[in-house]
């Protein structure tokens, strides 16, 4: 059961990102940089999880699961691009843009750790 | 073009390029090779006998050993191909110990703060009776924060968690408290000790050590402890539990716990020297494999080498894992006979070794 826990919180971050680029309420992106982050976050967490995880417990099936639901979610972020603002609230600039730095920083250092 | 048509282009190109990238990146865990090398009645046993613990497996060899004959067995791998085994290496810096009393360097009783400086830390007083039956109330590995960190983030990496100087060694010595001395805890960092003890009082290094005691008498010629520097680039490597390659283990200064690098045809020379008693070993082999010490306090334990308990068989064995290896040594000494089996994923072989062994 440990064992699946990398995988559950691959799959947790994954549908995320589709329901944020998907969904018309509940979980919806507000703006375009929560949906490239949410997407960044996933696929990079996919790419972690591709060595993190025990697909041999995990089929590889799964995979590509995950990356048939990644595709979808970048299918909605693209759709959905256009009728969404840069930032929902321009005042957080700068907090939000620090903030996505650091997440997308911590993101890549994951998948170069698990990875290279 | 118009605009709805070009962004719905733009999704589906995403799309595709993320399902190309997904296909191209799909994790591929190794599976059993098919490759049956040597006798197919033990190839059969190994193959039928992986699952009896979890995790991948790739290549695995394998002999069943008498004093006088041996029969090998491989699935991807044989008789001649080189793995890890271990914490196995235990077993050899016990030889060297046994070794080193014969020779009058040291005693069982000697404490290793007379041969590396410990100074005035609780693991001075260790004997290196204690520390090679795990009974010096070291903790398995240090403790130190940078050190735990370091092992933690080795975990991670799939890389060697010892890449530690013998300064660094005697350091984590100096700052382990000892718990529950004279009981049996499994540890890493008191046999590493051990090693490194046993090189000073010879004046030597652990390698060299190895190299004179044991590989050279036995013609061990597969054999090697190479160092991270010395291990050429294209040597072997394995795979973790999940599938994931591991790096290989030279475990510097801890090389004295588990850095042998061996194949099952020099094991098989190295198990039959252990029945037979062969005067190459320097010793006699009961000096290292029977039990010692109280037996209420733990598993039977002779100087690094288990022994079962009554209920449970006969046995006297040994296993190993590093991060890409998994690797069981057992002894039947009444029958004079031995199983060995070697495999380049950390999935565990014990269950294997000891239904082999069980079954011959």
């Amino acid at each position: 059961m440990l064992a699946l826990i990398p995988f559950l919180v691959l799959v947790a971050f994954v549908v995320g990102f589709v329901v944020a680029a998907w969904s018309p309420r509940i979980g919806a992106a507000r703006d375009r940089l929560g949906l490239v982050m949410d997407g960044v976050i996933a696929a990079g967490l996919l790419l972690a999880g591709r060595m993190i995880v025990d697909w041999s417990t995990v089929s590889v099936i799964a995979w590509y699961a995950l990356v048939a639901l990644l595709a979808a979610g970048v299918v909605g972020a693209v759709l959905r691009w256009e009728k969404l603002p840069v930032l929902k609230d321009p005042a957080k600039r700068t907090r939000r843009t620090w903030g996505a730095g650091i997440t997308a920083a911590i993101t890549l250092g994951l998948v170069a750790v698990t990875n290279l | 073009m118009n605009r709805p048509t070009r962004i719905r282009l733009i999704a589906a190109g995403a799309a595709v390029a993320v399902l190309a990238g997904g296909v191209l990146a799909a994790p591929r865990p190794p599976s059993l090779s098919t490759t049956v090398t040597g006798d197919s009645d033990l190839a059969s046993s190994l193959a039928a006998g992986v699952d009896s613990a979890p995790g991948v497996r790739d290549t695995l060899a394998a002999a069943v050993i008498e004093a006088d004959d041996a029969t090998f067995a491989g699935l991807g791998a044989d008789e001649n191909t080189e793995f890890e085994i271990g914490s196995i290496t235990k077993t050899f810096t016990a030889l060297l110990l046994a070794q080193a009393v014969e020779r009058g360097e040291v005693t069982l009783d000697s404490p290793v703060g007379d041969y590396l400086d410990l100074g005035d830390s609780a693991a001075a007083e260790v004997t290196l009776a204690e520390l090679s039956s795990h009974r010096s109330g070291l903790p398995r590995i240090a403790t130190t924060v940078p050190a735990v960190a370091a092992s933690l983030w080795s975990v991670y990496r799939g890389s060697d968690p010892y890449p530690y100087d013998v300064d660094d060694l005697i350091a984590h010595a100096r700052a382990s408290a000892l718990t529950d001395r004279g009981t049996v805890a499994y540890s890493n960092l008191g046999v590493a000790l051990l090693g490194q003890a046993l090189a000073a009082a010879a004046d030597t290094d652990y390698a060299a050590l190895l190299q004179t005691g044991i590989f050279d008498p036995l013609g061990m010629t597969a054999t090697s402890l190479p160092t991270a520097d010395a291990l050429p680039a294209d040597a072997r490597t394995g795979y973790s539990v999940a599938g994931r390659p591991a790096e290989a283990w030279t475990m510097s200064a801890y090389a004295p716990a588990g850095a042998i690098r061996s194949t099952v045809a020099d094991m098989t020379v190295y198990a039959q020297a252990l029945l037979t008693a062969d005067p190459a070993l320097g010793v006699d082999p009961a000096t290292v494999l029977d039990p010692s010490g109280e037996t209420d306090d733990g598993p039977l334990i002779g100087l690094a080498w288990f022994t079962q308990a009554p209920e449970d068989g006969t046995a006297t064995w040994h296993n190993g894992g590093t991060g890409g290896f998994a690797s069981m040594l057992a002894l039947n000494r009444t029958d004079e006979r031995a199983v060995i089996v070697l495999g380049n994923t950390a999935a565990s072989v014990d269950a294997l070794a000891m239904s082999i062994l069980e079954e011959n």
